[in-house]
């Protein structure tokens, strides 16, 4: 974590026809953050991480990306497409290469290699021509967390990255993310309402109700009292480790 | 005949390749649509006196992209897209065909597809049109996978989306087109749907599906053209049995391999 700014986002504003998805927000993600995004259902969180890579346009205010950013994203509900779609692991992951591939894009004996290398990185080599559709949800989830690491992003972007994941599941993911974050500096943007389970791995968190209501650490985000109701209320909150104070 | 078999088989290999891409992003329907538009552009040319694949390609190529801009911008359904768009097309067919009468007989052989029909400038149309898109889809195969696996990631990882779902738009139009002598304006759909769902059956990769799709279209065509110039019967609806013949007899036995088995 350093103070070199890598996200600059002022004032922004997104409507879906009337309803403000996300209404006038500011703040910056320096090189190396690890920040957890959070808020109840609707709050715009998704909304928000859409219009950071350019899926969705501002309609006030501005998103601006410092030099080239190579994002690593895992999208919600993951499209593991249907059981039946047929591709291997291998072709799913080589989607992740795309990015820095210049016209006309082929798949290079490095390529390959690159692909091999990052599954056995993430503990999965043994998978590359199964089925992806043939897998378990929690291999699906690290064969997608490698589809975004193949090529070596800088911020790694994660939509709701556990939710179909089980407790042991959900740890293991995460101490994945952590050795990337630590080890390799990548910055890490996590959408999730888990905070339980991830409260321990972040370096910040942004509460989001349409406005950003909270920007600060993990311990300041538990002692606000304004934020009682959401802290207070959530499923998990008696579990260890969760805003102790 | 020879014509018949060279026309078929560009003809299966351009339809089944894009039909992966199409059925798996689940927007198959649009040969479907894109038939009855071509029922259109057909009418246009026998009415006109002109050429009528000739007329029939930037009508349906031009439809197909339109299809595609009213899904994206005008936030309708592709199913409602193609289907609005295509009951205008029929509807648009069938008024020129009454009104030039005299064309009627000409247009079956466009409805159901004629070996018999097919002309020295069909066979040289179809080399070229299914070499454009054979190649095209090759130099573009892992932007188009990446698309037709997950759209939002793809353009993420920087994969022009929009650019290339019109160039699929293209090359469907352009595909729809030049099937239409072999297996006529109704049935072309059949060619861009039956080769993948009958290769998805065999459980393999993407590439390895294409491939099987491509063998199955190839072997269905060659099969339908003989039989149908042997008893003399529509060669369009004779590929189609064919190959609804073959995806039920592998459906089938996967059926009692599982029975069997579990």
């Amino acid at each position: 974590m350093n103070d070199t700014p890598l996200i600059t986002v002022d004032g922004l504003t997104v409507k879906f026809q009337q309803f403000e998805a996300l209404k006038d927000i500011s703040f910056t993600i320096n090189k190396g953050d690890f920040v957890a995004i959070v808020g109840a259902n609707g709050s715009g969180k998704t909304t928000l991480i859409k219009t950071l890579m350019g899926l969705l346009r501002p309609d006030k205010g501005s998103v601006s990306i410092v030099g080239d950013m190579h994002p690593g994203y895992l999208p919600q509900n993951t499209a593991v497409q249907e059981r039946f779609f047929p591709s291997t692991v291998e072709e799913v992951v080589s989607t992740g290469l795309m990015a820095k591939k210049k016209f006309p894009k082929f798949l290079s004996a490095s390529d390959r290699k690159r692909i091999r290398e990052t599954l056995k990185f993430m503990k999965i080599p043994h998978l590359l021509k199964k089925r992806i559709g043939t897998l378990s949800g929690g291999q699906q989830q690290r064969v997608l967390l490698a589809r975004a690491l193949v090529g070596n992003p800088d911020v790694l972007i994660l939509d709701e990255p556990t939710s179909a994941l089980d407790q042991n599941m959900r740890g293991h993911f995460f101490d994945v993310v952590r050795h990337l974050h630590e080890t390799h500096g990548i910055t890490v943007l996590l959408v999730t309402h888990d905070i339980v389970s991830t409260g321990e791995y972040v370096n910040r968190v942004l509460y989001l109700e349409q406005t950003l209501r909270f920007d600060g650490t993990f311990d300041a985000f538990c002692e606000d009292p304004e934020l009682s109701p959401f802290v207070h209320t959530h499923p998990l909150k008696h579990r260890e480790g969760w805003c102790q104070h | 005949m020879m014509r018949a078999v060279i026309v078929g088989v560009m003809v299966a290999i351009s339809t089944s390749f894009i039909g992966s891409f199409l059925v798996l992003k689940k927007f198959s329907m649009i040969g479907h649509g894109l038939s009855h538009v071509a029922f259109a552009g057909i009418a246009i040319g026998l009415w006109l006196d002109q050429a009528p694949l000739l007329v029939s390609i930037p009508v349906v190529v031009g439809v197909s992209v339109f299809i595609l801009k009213l899904n994206q911008n005008v936030q309708l359904h592709g199913d409602a897209a193609i289907g609005l768009t295509a009951a205008f097309a029929m509807a648009l067919g069938t008024v020129l065909a009454s009104i030039g009468g005299g064309f009627n007989v000409d247009l079956f052989s466009y409805l159901f597809g004629s070996i018999l029909a097919i002309r020295q400038v069909d066979l040289y149309l179809s080399v070229v049109f299914s070499l454009i898109v054979l190649i095209t889809i090759i130099i573009f195969y892992h932007d188009l996978f990446a698309m037709t696996y997950e759209e939002e990631f793809a353009k993420v990882s920087g994969v022009k989306t929009s650019n290339l779902n019109t160039l699929l738009a293209v090359l469907t139009g352009l595909a729809v087109v030049i099937g239409i002598r072999v297996i006529g304006t109704v049935l072309i759909s059949s060619l861009i749907i039956f080769p993948t769902v009958i290769a998805m059956q065999f459980n393999k990769g993407f590439k390895g599906t294409i491939i099987i799709a491509v063998f199955s279209s190839v072997l269905s065509v060659l099969v339908g053209l003989i039989v149908s110039f042997k008893y003399d019967l529509p060669s369009g609806s004779t590929i189609v049995i064919v190959n609804a013949a073959v995806f039920f007899t592998i459906y089938l036995y996967n059926s009692f391999r599982k029975l069997r088995f579990n």
